[in-house]
């Protein structure tokens, strides 16, 4: 079996482990109701998830993912509640707005040379500035305005009983499969993520490719914005702070190495499905919340070794093949 | 035979680098469907000559003909659309993708300008490797797959765009010999198609094996092209070399009585050395020679404590020598490493503090240092060794080559040294400290210090041994005294194809 | 001092700069108490800096700093108060909130550098778990301690007329710049954030080198956390959130390169100014903190992107002295 199948398996067969626990543990776990509001908050985190992914796979990251969706929810709000413009308009200037983003991360690394680690970072606190900026205020002081569009707000409701967001969801990470593994723009992002050198050595153009998997995480975390404001009805100072590390923890989970050029977005599913259910359970068991930031750190570093491990036992087949007329040591 | 029209002309090839003429009116040719060796010492241009005809640089003066047309390479661009590919030591594969992905990568088959035909690419891989008779699984992750096999994908890659020339740069030198064997075939069968090769390698029985012609490069210039028949070893060494250089009277020291001895008994790794034997004392210098891959870094690395070895003692003075870098730099063991910039040097800081870097424990007894010391210290050293610097506080990157060898020198020359071991002491260095740093590892072997050195260089190798070893496929091939020893025989010897009797 | 060059000018005109322009805004800016509640603040920032800068020197990172200086606060409250707020009492939390942050450090470290995960990942996910485990122990609540001596002093004690947190700053300074100046330890920290290869080449070992930065950067942060709960007699989980970017910046616009071999604890002084004038005169002019935040992040993006530029100039005029040399 090849490695990464075996790989998406180990977290499967985690998360349902996991799933199985707690439906022995508690009644209302398993329900139709407790798993529609489960894929409801994967829709969000994990929209995050599948556009980090990409940065990941490319051999980067990218921890602006929260705050612009902190951005795009609060853009979404004004426009939602101070205009007449047309919700599609909206949402498609929202996910501008998340284009925008990407490419200001890009060009951060890119053309002004950052790693990708600061640059993101700073954009972080940069677009968090941003929301704080364009936040409602009633004389000076900051309120809380909720979206009231019913328009709107449909797009947090449900088809056939399952919130259209979850669904959307799962369509964009089919379509991010194919992205990934169809086309020849999937192929050169794992092979930049991987190795520079060969990549541009086989003519792949480097720049070009990085920039658009910022452009990518940029667009979900916009989307995820707009879902987030149509379920929560609200914008808040503070929404998607911290689902950036959410994001990540479900990425390193679902077997998408954080070094780059491995992984799939089924993969994703799995773990930002997993990180959910964790929440979720914890949750329902009454577990202060303190369990689930543990967790968060528990898992990303247990899976992080696991996956080093591994790396490393196959690393000694690479160094017998470098050069062996250097003779170094890798 | 040499009236047929050839496939690739390189015409009054000249190339010259500030200060230095690297190519002068060089003539190559390859025939259709030939297998043609280029041969030289490292510096002799061959490289300079690939990266001419792959695009890398602009020739100064000269024409390149292919298939009788004249063409113009700039880039790589423009080699691949004359068929001209190579496949250099240093792979240029992507580890996580399979087979197929690699060999299309950049030129991949598509529905539609986005989609991937895999389909497609799957009937044309087959397809090539059914032609070429490879035994290769085209969904394996290429990082799972052996050095050989990973050759096979490059070639794979070349042929995919109608490569006419594969270019091959020491092919052999990280496969055994069955999977040279293998290559060999394919090589043969790739020929048989009508592919021409230009195989470079140092490896003589090789080019004798393969090669249709080969043409042998020193100092810039052709030295000959010879035809099958007409390859003879003795022949090719001296055109490699030149002239004989027993010329040069080099004086053999022997050993010092009270002098240090090192003495390495059946040193094995599970990877490439075989019950390596041999002692060194001190008073000589002890050169080891061979062919790339044949171990010879190796063995350094295993007595320095870098590398684990399975089985063998390594004892210096009677005492065994750790296993560890830190405990064997106590025991009196140094390394001038192979690639200076990397494994030498902190490039980053001062002269002094690179030179202070493995003698602390020697200049401080407390944890307390004082930079004082540490710019005195460094100050001796560039007297002593004539290192050309302003100052200590300079930072290595702003040295020449050859000062920055000297910087790793007086690292260790600052220490109560039994043993130093030297990789490659003069590569990429002029002329005038090539000539010092000899004089510095004479003087160190004079006070009764093991000196070990490792060259490429087989002019090196003479002018400083007392005692030579050479390594080949990491066995102990020849020990013997630098008396009456000329290129050739070091050359041959190094190719496992002759042995010179004891004088 | 040949090592002056035309750029060491400029980080003290920039600091001038700044506080004339801060003063003309408010001028309450440069009263006595305010420059001390300036140093206050900052102190315990610059304390932790003085920590971290080992594992960025080694080419790593620790972001979990904050959290560390929450648990470790934490722990030294309740360990205070469990033994009733008697000064030995006290210094037994005091010493069980460094051991705490020592042995964040070390695990930290240890999978770093023997697992050989990068440093970022490890030190995100402890992060997340070492807060857990704060919040845990403090059930989620403001433990207040009033009634601690040492406590007070340490807090709101001066000598000399200077608070002993500052003292407890320049302290750690000095303890630093003498390790990283003065003592081998600290020349094989640049040595092996410079080129860990050649490093190790040198028979030095480099892992613990980068395995002891991280302990020391826990016990740093460690000493920040305990100072702060000190201060404000009380320890909750969140007191240090948003710490480690502060330090960060400091670290970074202070000359810090996050590859690693270079930057001394001297540079983070001008960090530490820089982010300590702004903060306060935007404290000063009513700003909200999340403004500040969004300074820093321009802050870090131009400090390294001047360092990027201004290291491309140098390779650049090398290349060409070297061809010159050539020619």
């Amino acid at each position: 079996m090849k490695q990464s199948t075996l790989r998406k398996l180990v977290s499967a067969v985690l998360l349902l482990i996991f799933v199985a626990i707690f439906s022995v543990m508690s009644d209302s776990f398993m329900t139709w109701r407790n798993v529609n509001s489960i894929l409801r908050e994967v829709s969000v985190v994990g929209l995050l998830s599948l556009g980090v992914s990409f940065v990941i796979i490319g051999g980067g990251i990218d921890l602006s993912t929260g705050a612009v969706l902190g951005l795009s929810a609060m853009i979404t709000s004004k426009f939602v509640t101070e205009t007449w413009i047309p919700i599609w308009v909206i949402v498609l200037i929202a996910l501008l707005v998340g284009v925008l983003a990407g490419l200001i991360n890009g060009l951060l690394v890119i053309k002004l040379g950052l790693s990708e680690l600061i640059a993101t970072f700073a954009t972080m606190y940069v677009f968090r500035g941003f929301v704080y900026i364009l936040a409602y205020r009633e004389r000076g002081r900051l309120i809380t305005k909720t979206v009231t569009d019913a328009q709107f707000l449909s797009i947090g409701g449900k088809i056939g009983g399952i919130y259209y967001m979850s669904i959307i969801w799962l369509l964009l990470i089919a379509a991010g499969y194919i992205i990934l593994k169809k086309t020849r723009f999937g192929t050169y992002i794992y092979a930049i993520g991987t190795n520079r050198k060969s990549a541009q050595l086989s003519g792949i153009n480097y720049e070009k490719i990085k920039a658009a998997t910022f452009v990518i995480s940029g667009v979900c975390s916009a989307l995820a914005g707009v879902f987030l404001l149509a379920w929560q009805g609200s914008a808040g100072l503070n929404s998607g702070s911290g689902m950036e590390f959410q994001a990540i923890a479900a990425v390193a989970v679902g077997g998408i190495v954080l070094s780059g050029g491995r992984g799939d977005t089924i993969g994703v599913c799995i773990g930002s499905l997993f990180m959910i259910v964790i929440v979720n359970g914890i949750y329902k068991f009454g577990l202060p919340t303190e369990v689930q930031t543990i967790v968060y750190g528990a898992v990303i570093i247990i899976m992080s070794i696991f996956d080093a491990v591994y790396m490393n036992m196959s690393r000694k087949k690479l160094i017998v093949n470098k050069k062996a007329g250097a003779g170094q040591e890798g | 035979m040499n009236e047929e029209k050839k496939l690739l002309y390189m015409k009054h090839i000249r190339k010259a680098f500030p200060g230095v003429l690297v190519l002068d009116d060089v003539d190559f040719s390859v025939g259709y469907g030939e297998v043609h060796g280029l041969m030289g010492e490292n510096g002799a241009g061959k490289s300079t000559l690939i990266k001419i005809l792959t695009g890398i640089y602009p020739s100064d003066e000269g024409t390149i003909e292919v298939d009788g047309k004249e063409v113009q390479i700039q880039n790589k661009y423009d080699a691949a659309s004359c068929g001209i590919s190579v496949i250099y030591q240093e792979l240029s594969l992507i580890p996580t993708l399979t087979v197929i992905e690699n060999i299309f990568l950049g030129q991949e088959l598509t529905k539609g300008k986005v989609f991937l035909d895999r389909k497609a690419m799957r009937k044309r891989a087959q397809e090539l490797v059914e032609k070429c008779h490879f035994d290769i699984d085209l969904d394996a992750a290429v990082e799972n797959l052996s050095v050989a096999k990973q050759q096979i994908v490059e070639i794979l890659k070349s042929l995919l765009f109608d490569a006419k020339i594969i270019i091959m740069d020491e092919p052999t030198a990280s496969l055994n010999i069955q999977e040279s064997e293998s290559l060999f075939e394919i090589i043969r069968r790739l020929k048989a198609q009508g592919t021409s090769i230009i195989y470079i390698s140092h490896r003589l029985e090789e080019i004798w094996n393969l090669a249709d012609r080969l043409t042998v490069l020193r100092d810039g210039k052709v030295r000959g092209v010879l035809s099958k028949e007409e390859i003879e070893p003795a022949k090719v060494v001296h055109m490699m070399i030149g002239k004989d250089l027993q010329e040069e009277d080099s004086v053999v020291h022997d050993p010092i009585a009270g002098g240090s001895v090192l003495k390495i008994e059946n040193l094995s790794t599970p990877e490439l050395l075989d019950k390596i034997t041999f002692e060194a004392r001190g008073g000589q210098i002890l050169g080891i020679g061979g062919l790339v891959g044949s171990g010879r870094t190796e063995t350094l690395e295993c007595i320095y404590g870098l590398r684990r070895y399975t089985e063998g003692k390594i004892t210096i003075d009677g005492e065994t020598v750790a296993d560890k870098a830190g405990r064997v730099r106590k025991q009196g063991i140094g390394l001038v490493p192979e690639d200076r910039r990397v494994q030498g040097l902190v490039q980053g800081l001062s002269v002094a503090d690179n030179i202070a870097l493995t003698n602390y424990d020697v200049m401080f007894r407390t944890s307390y240092i004082t930079p004082r010391k540490i710019v005195e210290t460094a100050d001796k050293c560039i007297r002593q060794l004539r290192i050309k610097t302003p100052d200590g506080m300079t930072k290595c990157m702003n040295l020449s080559g050859g000062n920055q060898q000297k910087v790793v020198l007086a690292k260790w020359l600052e220490r109560d040294l039994k043993v130093l071991l030297v990789d490659e002491p003069t590569v990429g260095i002029d002329v005038g400290s090539k000539a010092e740093i000899y004089g510095i590892l004479r003087s160190i072997a004079d006070q009764g210090k093991v000196v070990i050195v490792v060259s490429s260089d087989v002019e090196e190798l003479l002018k400083i041994s007392d005692r030579i070893l050479i390594l080949v496929n990491g066995k102990v091939y020849d020990d013997i005294p630098n008396r009456g020893l000329t290129a050739d025989d070091l050359l041959l010897a190094a190719s496992g194809m002759s042995k010179k009797e004891e004088v | 001092m040949k090592h002056l060059r035309k750029i060491s000018y400029q980080k003290p005109l920039m600091l001038l700069a700044l506080i004339v322009i801060a003063t003309l805004l408010n001028r309450s800016f440069l009263s006595i108490s305010n420059i001390i509640s300036i140093l206050l603040a900052v102190c315990i920032y610059g304390v932790m800096a003085c920590g971290t800068i080992f594992p960025l020197l080694n080419g790593g990172i620790d972001l979990s700093i904050g959290s560390i200086a929450a648990l470790s606060g934490s722990v030294m409250v309740l360990v205070t108060i469990h033994f009733g707020y008697t000064p030995a009492g006290t210094m037994m939390g005091i010493l069980a909130g460094i051991a705490a942050g020592a042995v964040c450090g070390l695990i930290n470290g240890l999978v770093s550098y023997y697992f050989l995960v990068p440093s970022f990942v490890v030190t995100l996910a402890m992060k997340n778990i070492i807060l857990g485990v704060a919040q845990h122990i403090t059930h989620q609540n403001t433990i207040i301690c009033l009634e601690s001596k040492v406590m007070n002093w340490i807090g709101t004690g001066k000598i000399a007329g200077v608070p002993f947190l500052i003292w407890s700053f320049v302290l750690m300074f000095i303890v630093v710049w003498f390790v990283l100046n003065r003592t081998k330890y600290g020349k094989y920290t640049y040595a092996t954030g410079g080129n860990e290869t050649a490093t190790r080449y040198s028979g030095i070992n480099s892992r613990m080198i980068g395995i002891s930065a991280f302990v020391i950067s826990g016990c740093t942060a460690a000493i920040s956390g305990i100072l702060l709960s000190c201060f404000n007699r009380q320890a909750v989980a969140t007191q240090a959130s948003g710490y480690d970017g502060n330090v960060l910046v400091m670290l970074v616009v202070g000359g810090v390169s996050m590859a690693g071999g270079e930057g001394n604890i001297t540079g983070v002084l001008f960090g530490m100014s820089l982010v300590g004038i702004i903060n306060n005169a935007m404290l000063l002019m009513g700003v909200d903190s999340i403004y500040q935040d969004m300074i820093q992040g321009i802050l870090i993006v131009i400090a390294v992107a001047l360092d990027y530029f201004s290291r491309k100039r140098s390779i650049a005029v090398q290349t060409k002295k070297m061809e010159a040399k050539a020619a």
